[in-house]
């Protein structure tokens, strides 16, 4: 609109990405300088996305512009683009947008007190202004591309930004939390590892299952994609190992967002990345990571869509991302349950409501009504970033002033920050699917597309993850702003520490995203009234033009008895203080849950364990032989070349034998194989 | 691109003066070193300065056109048999850029790690001459010439390694530089063995006739495993790669920098400019079994590193393993592999080399390369941690950095296969694995030696001087600045490649 389109779409994210590199000069100047300028990139970023935004409302459509040759080889020629449609241009505004309120607000998070009570900058802030702009430029970038391959090097900055930022408090000399490590910065480091070990798992599979594509189809581009999807022509000249391997292409691709979204069974990175600073956390869950995968996937559904027409088999990728997301929302949702730390709740809602988008967007290739499902599944993207970020900065706002992140630490907060309680409940309601929340519409849009198509079980699960949901979110609220006061609280006040309000600076995004999270219905309107004409512009033509707004029936009646059966436990419980739990907590199934399913500890067995102890093995007993065999080699020849024994007898006969298997071998596997 | 900058002579005869100028500055350096050490780092360094300044204008010309020479050795004018050629064209080019870049960087290095130097001209004039014949093979363009450079490059590696070895224990420290020299020497004889069955079959030693000299499908089979067995030797691949870690273990830093960073990609270099050429078409049948045992080499590799206590020995045998990937790219035989190959021999040249001088001033600042004595260095050496946690993220893989689009073109040459079938297919995803493995190793490491509590006695570490930071730096950026636009080497390697793949 104000900037032309071919320019915001390359700006938009090389803006951030040239902060970011800039952050170190500006810091040379002065801190304040750099902070500011942080802040105002964040700010031109989110404008340029709006920008572009304004521009889809009024002249839809999807354009695909390409600036230079990154690679040729062979018959690989890689080409950098960018590609401008309404799903692109959504998540660009989410990552910018938000993203930069989250900027907006670190100004005020990442000032502590130090032992006199005096206002100290955290000293390492270059690089955290540094990584955090590198995130949300990465992340512009991978929904920005216009090819399979530049999402994936995104993805690939994306992840790395992560691990630098969850454990980017690498050097605090506190006492670990967890009983294996020395000081909590080296618990951090390890959990920032672990985030980019896991994520990288998936990784593996996207990038194998990316090259395989490319094989099958011959192009990283997506229009190129989508248009080879529905070409029956193309399909039928594929020959059988192709059109074999292309379902399991397509499962590889998915391994990557169930890493970086995840699921079930690679989401055991997400609850350790709460150690980072709160703000990141918020990015990583609301605007930048996590929805990633989402992206991607959505990205694709379209293209696969088109291709189970032509090619067999392909179905069998809506089934797992489906029941994935479903089977996830499910067990992380259980896991929220018995969460003490406020972050370790919300991320586990994470990967709950994450569950839902992949549950959504699996079901829009398994029903009649795809439309519905599909974009119900974006919709909720768009729900979950912001009711998600308010939820993280508000926790953040509270985490400031209470300087712990047990729940059973705060209790009763209300009066102390009023702004901070409602607007985080707000975002609960949203979280819970309460109406006129944003999370209402799009939880409803789910349930119905589901029901609709007539996934029954896919819509049981979600529903009773949905009533946990409404639980453990009001459980998460009473304790921390309701009842009674914890005695950390009491103590920190009897020391003269006042439980206090945040700043403007961390404030305003609160409000401003606790308007949007409210706005809900506004939203749907924009969404899917504004959006509608472009909807038949999208690579995959969807009529969004046809989908109910605010449509009210039965179901309706139905999500009301979520919040009833959900909120009245967690109000009795938690506000009243009625029932005694204990020993269901302390019981085989609290112990079950709060080992998260034992999962964790299995994998860590399994793969960390397994690892090293092949690896110790191999060297203990096969390198050490063939390096003895390397030295006895030199000593025979040694002592022939010295003339001291006239010929080679003992111990060598056994290792020239190691030599002769050696080289047979190699020879062997060569000529057969 | 066009040809920017043109110096007459200069331009003209950039690798026969290379050759000449590091030769004579060798000399020169050993001659004043005897007298001062001064001099003697004074004239290695100008020596390199120079030979990088003419390789850099042989490298600015070479798309435009390749640049030739040569002298008749052996043989009348009209049958040469045996002839000294110089070919720079976009392979040898860049390579020689890496190896002369790396001889300079190691050399400044030397300056402020090799500390109390015994004899410091025999020390530079070795560099010096190590380089200069690393820099002879790449330049070759007659196979007996080729190794011809390639055996006497081992005389100063192994007389580095012997003389400035690390083990206080003189006959630890032979026995490790005799196996080193044992091993590659064999490794030489068997491929010049490869070379003398090329020339019965074809009358030639000359590397560009040789690609389109007809040969029998029987010999050139024979020829490639030979070859290969040869080269593999020199690479270090599993489980011929037991000179390496007695090797790598003895020697100083900087001539580590050489063996590991240049000396293992001349091996690289040979595979791609001799083997490939010359054989591929009929040694497309192994290719499933050269992805095998290519495979083999980097998990093996990746298994080893893990089980070190010690940052270099783990630099080491991550480094094995990443020569793997290397012989993937070729084992595919795709034009896409090769590029592969060609560019991670390029960035692991640059990174492999950035992690040891890292280690090594790691060493310098701390007095140990000991996992269990080091942590918590990150907020006490800023620029050097920034360097160490980017390169090890870098040789993971992760983009924009400069190993990424090598291995992905690697990865992709084998995804070309996968039409033949299944066994292919997981040979792919097995070597894509891999990264995985590389990345859990790398980021063990970063965590031991960079975060956490500091150990006793280190509280008061500090970034290593200037000159040291200066060189990682200047190599950090070179690996962002290739991962971000890869075509700017590309641009060079592709149309080479192309062409060896049409058959020269």
């Amino acid at each position: 609109m104000i900037v032309p389109v071919e320019l915001a779409a390359w700006l938009v994210f090389v803006v951030p990405l040239v902060g970011a590199v800039l952050t170190p000069v500006f810091a040379r100047i002065g801190g304040t300088v750099r902070d500011a300028m942080a802040v105002l990139v964040g700010f031109a970023t989110a404008f340029l996305a709006l920008d572009l935004t304004a521009s889809m409302v009024l002249h839809p459509e999807a354009q695909d512009y390409v600036l230079l040759t990154w690679l040729v080889a062979g018959p690989y020629r890689l080409d950098f683009g960018v590609f401008v449609d309404p799903l692109s241009v959504l998540l660009a505004v989410i990552a910018g947008g938000i993203g930069s309120l989250i900027i907006l607000f670190s100004i005020g998070y990442m000032t502590g007190r130090d032992a006199e009570g005096n206002l100290v900058k955290d000293p390492s802030l270059t690089r955290y202004y540094f990584f955090m702009q590198l995130f949300v430029g990465g992340m512009i970038l991978l929904v920005m591309a216009d090819n399979l391959l530049m999402t994936f090097i995104g993805w690939e900055v994306v992840g790395m930004c992560s691990y630098a930022l969850i454990g980017f408090w690498h050097n605090v000399t506190a006492p670990s939390p967890v009983a294996d490590y020395r000081t909590e910065g080296e618990y951090n480091a390890v959990c920032g590892m672990k985030a980019f070990m896991v994520t990288r798992v998936g990784d593996i599979g996207l990038l194998a299952g990316i090259l395989i594509l490319f094989m099958i189809t011959g192009t990283f581009n997506y229009v190129e994609l989508q248009s080879l999807a529905g070409n029956a022509s193309w399909a039928a000249g594929l020959g059988v190992t192709l059109s074999q391997l292309l379902p399991v292409a397509a499962l590889l691709i998915f391994a990557g967002p169930i890493g970086k979204s995840a699921q079930f069974p690679l989401h055991v990175w997400l609850p350790e990345a709460m150690a980072g600073p709160t703000t990141v956390s918020a990015l990583i869950h609301a605007a930048a990571m996590v929805k990633a995968g989402v992206y991607l996937v959505a990205r694709l559904v379209p293209v696969f869509i088109d291709m189970t027409v032509n090619v067999v088999g392909v179905t069998v990728f809506f089934q797992t991302v489906a029941w994935i997301g479903a089977f996830t929302a499910f067990m992380a949702a259980t896991m929220a349950l018995v969460q003490d730390e406020i972050k370790k709740v919300l991320a586990y809602s994470t990967i709950s409501q994450l569950g839902y988008m992949f549950t959504a967007l699996g079901a829009a290739g398994l029903v009649a009504e795809s439309v519905t499902a599909y974009s119900a599944g974006t919709f909720h993207l768009l729900a979950h970033a912001i009711f998600k970020a308010l939820l993280f900065l508000a926790a953040g706002s509270v985490l400031h002033a209470v300087e712990s992140k047990s729940m059973r630490d705060m209790g009763g907060l209300w009066s102390n920050m009023k702004i901070t309680a409602a607007t985080f409940t707000i975002g609960a309601l949203a979280l819970a699917g309460v109406f006129p929340t944003i999370g209402f519409w799009s939880k409803e849009m789910i349930f119905d597309a589901l029901l609709e198509g007539g996934q029954f079980w896919l819509f049981v699960l979600a529903f009773v993850t949905a009533i946990l949901t409404a639980f453990y979110t009001f459980r998460m609220v009473f304790m921390t702003f309701f009842g009674k006061r914890s005695a950390h609280v009491e103590e920190l006040e009897a020391h003269g520490h006042h439980i206090h309000e945040a700043p403007w600076s961390m404030r305003i995004p609160l409000i401003v995203l606790a308007t949007l999270a409210l706005g809900g219905g506004l939203f749907e309107l924009v969404f899917f009234g504004a959006f509608s004409p472009i909807g038949e512009s999208l690579i995959h033509p969807f009529e969004w033009s046809s989908i109910h707004l605010f449509a009210m029936g039965p179901l309706t009646l139905l999500t009301v008895g979520i919040w009833v059966v959900g909120i009245t436990p967690a109000y009795l419980i938690y506000h009243r203080g009625k029932g005694d739990f204990s020993s269901l907590r302390d019981g085989p199934l609290g112990r079950f849950l709060k080992n998260r399913w034992y999962v964790n500890t299995l994998y860590n067995r399994v793969f960390v364990g397994g690892y090293l102890w092949l690896s110790r093995g191999l060297h203990r007993r096969v390198e050490s032989a063939l390096l003895a065999f390397s030295r006895t080699t030199q000593e025979g020849l040694d002592s022939v070349s010295r003339g001291w024994r006239r010929t080679m007898t003992g111990v060598l006969n056994t290792n020239v034998l190691a030599m002769m298997a050696g080289i047979a071998l190699f020879l062997l596997v060569i000529l057969f194989l | 691109m066009m040809q920017l900058v043109n110096i007459p002579l200069l331009s003209d005869f950039p690798m026969i003066l290379t050759l000449l100028g590091l030769t004579l500055g060798g000399l020169l350096t050993l001659l004043v070193g005897t007298r001062s050490e001064r001099g003697a780092r004074a004239l290695s360094v100008l020596s390199l300065l120079g030979a990088l300044a003419l390789n850099v204008l042989l490298l600015l010309r070479v798309n435009v056109s390749t640049v030739f020479h040569d002298i008749v050795w052996l043989g009348d004018e009209t049958h040469p048999l045996v002839t000294l050629g110089f070919l720079g064209d976009g392979l040898s080019a860049p390579v020689a850029v890496l190896i002369i870049s790396l001889g300079l960087f190691s050399v400044v290095y030397s300056f402020a790690y090799m500390r109390d130097l015994h004899r410091p001209g025999v020390y530079y004039s070795l560099m010096v001459w190590f380089v200069a014949a690393m820099v002879g093979v790449v330049y070759a363009t007659d196979l007996l010439q080729f190794f011809l450079f390639y055996e006497v490059m081992l005389i100063p590696a192994f007389l580095l390694v012997y003389l400035y070895g690390v083990s206080e224990d003189a006959d630890e420290r032979t026995r490790n530089a005799f196996q080193f020299w044992v091993w590659t020497a064999v490794g030489g004889i068997i491929s010049i063995f490869a070379t003398l069955m090329l020339f019965s079959a074809t009358g030639t030693f000359n590397i560009q006739a040789l690609y389109t000299a007809p040969l029998a499908a029987s010999t050139a089979k024979v020829v490639g495993v030979v070859f290969l067995l040869g080269f593999g030797i020199k690479l270090g691949l599993v489980p011929l790669h037991v000179w390496a870690p007695p090797a790598y273990r003895e020697a100083p830093i900087p001539v580590l920098v050489l063996l590991s960073g240049a000396m293992t990609k001349t091996a690289a270099y040979g595979v791609i400019r001799v083997v490939i050429p010359i054989v591929r078409t009929f040694m497309v049948d192994y290719s499933l079994g050269l992805m095998t045992i290519s495979v083999i080499t980097m998990f093996y590799g990746a298994m080893m590193a893990i089980a070190q206590r010690d940052l270099k020995m783990m630099l080491a045998y991550s480094s094995i393993s990443q020569l793997g990937y290397l012989m993937f790219g070729y084992s595919t035989m795709t034009e896409v592999g090769l590029n592969g190959a060609a560019f991670q021999l390029i960035s692991h040249g640059i990174l492999a080399s950035l992690m040891f001088f890292a280690a090594g001033a790691i060493k310098m600042q701390t007095g140990t390369m000991e996992f269990d004595q080091l942590g918590g260095l990150a907020p006490r050496m800023p620029v050097l941690a920034t360097v160490f946690v980017l390169a090890g993220l870098a040789i993971a893989g992760t983009p924009p950095m400069c190993a990424f689009p090598g291995e992905l073109m690697l990865f992709a040459g084998a995804a070309e296969m996968i039409g033949q079938g299944w066994a292919y297919v997981a040979v792919l995803v097995v070597a894509v694995v891999a990264t995985g493995l590389t990345a859990a190793y790398y980021l063990w490491a970063i965590r031991r030696t960079m975060y956490g509590p500091v150990p006793q006695g280190l509280e008061s570490v500090s970034d290593p001087p200037r000159s040291v930071l200066g060189i990682m730096v200047v190599m950090a950026f070179f690996v962002v600045v290739i991962g971000i636009w890869p075509w700017l080497l590309g641009q060079f390697l592709q149309p080479v490649l192309a062409g060896l793949v049409a058959g020269g």
